[in-house]
């Protein structure tokens, strides 16, 4: 899969690289000083790397942790977000990353315990509160897993930390480590799904919706709390026929007590990163589609995204309790009505 | 496809293999082409290597994302002599400015990194391909393309078992020609590239009819494209223009119209 990995000089010798340079014995290995030389330099293209990206083991040295933008959360007053990874083995045509890095490469940053580090820093400003940190929004925080060996790590982090909460945010179903573990009510495993034939057209190299629902119940059973991420919405004509089945096909798998909550989004990115994918694929019909400028972000007419949302809103409340459902987008009218976390 | 070599020798399997015609041989950089590929000849050093880049982008209609490809020998501290290698890394030896070609071209043959020097190497102290034009090449390429399409090759001609003060120039254009299937494969590989980057959105319908019968500013005309596009794309077996109501007087109108049209038309992405 990874034919290329590029490492920065003063990891090459730490077990941790080594540990990770020994699962691709046959990939090439290129020593570079910063991560930076070869991730995102000008002149690069992100559809051309997609075809095979390489693989960039880095530090990161500043900025580990930081606060999440007002409308990402789930219901907690402190929201912040980290990657220890950068860019996704996936490939969805409407990941707003295509529209940000101008590499496809992967960067893995290994120096976890410099994470960790800095949420026990933001633990300390907030002693005795809840505090929400949220993993995924540059990544899929599991499908690089079994290499980079994060998800261990970050398990014994939050064993002594109970106010300190993570969401894992993913479409893949690499849950081995989790599965090992017992499970934790302050790590919130949550899954980004959408209509069978949405992924299917959509979310190139992704775990079927099938395949997820079946790590999602694994999880389940092995106690672990489950987030369902309905995000982003895609609208076409058959949009609530697709989204009432798969709300269906979710609640056959997963009971209500397995949720820990539910996030919708309609679709939604800041222009120039939309701009940048047209450029990528101006043959795709998902970004012909009837956008709208509001707010600096490309998105749906606000009476259609309202209408979206309320669709779904309403049918997961077939399902599942209103406080556990939460909106992902403070651009239009339905987030004064519902659990909107700033 | 733009091909820089610094010697005639290195040239002369390639120009022979892909039919390339004589240009302007009596320039400061000989050109040979053919319909798809263009090859120069820059003499040696980083400093040619650079202006005979920067010349055949000109000379070649200076189109975007074309795959460009510096070929040519390198002492290497590892024999064999005639084994060909892709540069995974440049340095420029004087500079100690780097660059790393993205590595995104499945083929067989071995990745090295570059180091560009200024005098031929005798000492080869690092597990290290040594040339004298790569670090000139690259950065003159890489503002003319993308660097996924820039690329080195390189071919083994001397190792501190076989200095270079051996080579002459039949034996320079043998190491080139026994590598003509991995020149040939990385050729191919670079087009296929630059290909996948000249798929163009859909062609806007019937715009011809929409500027014949209205007047539309530069910026309207850009307007109407962009909404023709969008209209090719989701509905291509419609007319646009047929199905207009009347009464649209100006080019204003127009766009809006069919923007609405657009929109409250039934969207079918699956």
């Amino acid at each position: 899969m990874i034919e290329t990995i590029y490492i920065e000089n003063e990891l090459m010798a730490t077990p941790q690289a080594q540990r990770i340079l020994a699962q691709f014995p046959t990939a090439d290995k290129i020593a570079c000083d910063r991560y930076t030389e070869v991730f995102n330099p000008k002149k690069q293209n992100f559809r051309l790397q997609k075809q095979k990206p390489a693989l960039i083991i880095a530090q990161k040295f500043d900025r580990h942790v930081l606060r999440a933008p007002d409308d990402y959360g789930i219901g907690g007053i402190h929201n912040y977000y980290f990657s220890y990874m950068l860019n996704c083995i996936y490939d969805c045509r409407y990941c707003f990353l295509q529209g940000m890095y101008q590499s496809a490469h992967y960067v893995l940053f290994i120096n976890y315990s410099d994470f960790f580090h800095s949420m026990d820093s933001i633990l300390t400003n907030h002693k005795n509160e809840n505090v929400w940190f949220f993993s995924g929004y540059d990544c899929d925080s599991l499908a690089l897993d079994p290499i980079s060996g994060f998800t261990s790590h970050l398990i014994d982090f939050l064993k002594y930390r109970k106010n300190a909460y993570v969401e894992l945010r993913t479409k893949s179903t690499q849950i081995r480590s989790l599965l090992k573990a017992p499970p934790m009510t302050n790590l919130i495993v949550a899954f980004s799904m959408s209509p069978t034939k949405t992924a299917d057209k959509f979310e190139h190299k992704t775990p079927s919706i099938e395949k997820r629902l079946n790590a999602m119940r694994k999880l389940a059973d092995k106690g672990w709390p489950i987030g369902l991420r309905f995000d982003p919405l895609i609208f076409d004509s058959s949009f609530e026929e697709r989204y009432r089945t798969l709300f269906a096909e979710v609640f056959s798998v997963l009971s209500p007590e397995d949720i820990h909550s539910v996030t919708i989004g309609p679709f939604r990115m800041p222009k120039p990163f939309f701009q940048k994918l047209v450029a990528l694929y101006p043959e795709e019909p998902l970004l012909a589609s009837p956008f709208q400028l509001r707010s600096g972000s490309i998105t749906y007419a606000q009476t259609q995204e309202e209408q979206m949302m309320q669709f779904c809103q309403h049918e997961l409340r077939n399902y599942i309790a209103t406080n556990k459902i939460f909106s992902c987008w403070t651009g239009g009218e339905h987030a004064k009505a519902e659990n909107v976390c700033t | 496809m733009r091909i820089i070599t610094a010697l005639r020798f290195e040239a002369m399997p390639i120009i022979e293999h892909y039919k390339l015609n004589n240009e302007s041989s009596a320039s400061r950089f000989p050109l040979y082409r053919n319909d798809s590929i263009f090859l120069t000849i820059s003499g040696v050093g980083k400093e040619n290597s650079s202006a005979a880049t920067a010349n055949i982008h000109a000379v070649s209609g200076e189109l975007p994302q074309q795959p460009f490809l510096n070929i040519g020998i390198a002492g290497h501290r590892r024999p064999p002599t005639g084994m060909a290698w892709i540069a995974s890394s440049i340095q420029d030896e004087s500079t100690c400015r780097r660059w790393y070609p993205p590595q995104i071209i499945c083929n067989s043959m071995a990745r090295t990194s570059v180091i560009t020097v200024n005098q031929p190497e005798q000492e080869y102290r690092h597990d290290t391909a040594y040339d004298m034009e790569a670090a000139g090449f690259y950065p003159i390429a890489n503002q003319a393309s993308t660097s996924e399409l820039v690329q080195v090759l390189k071919v083994t001609s001397d190792h501190p078992g076989k200095p270079a003060s051996s080579l002459n120039a039949k034996k320079i254009s043998a190491l080139i020609q026994i590598n003509m299937n991995n020149i040939e494969e990385l050729i191919t590989s670079l087009q296929k590239l630059a290909d996948t980057l000249n798929i163009k959105g859909a062609e806007p319908i019937h715009m011809q009819h929409f500027l014949d019968r209205w007047h539309f500013t530069v910026t309207q005309r850009f307007q109407l494209q962009k909404v023709l596009a969008r209209w090719a794309i989701l509905s291509p077996t419609k007319n646009p223009y047929l199905l207009l109501p009347p009464g649209r007087s100006n080019a204003t109108a127009v766009i809006k119209t069919l923007e609405i049209m657009l929109r409250e038309s039934p969207l079918n992405l699956h």
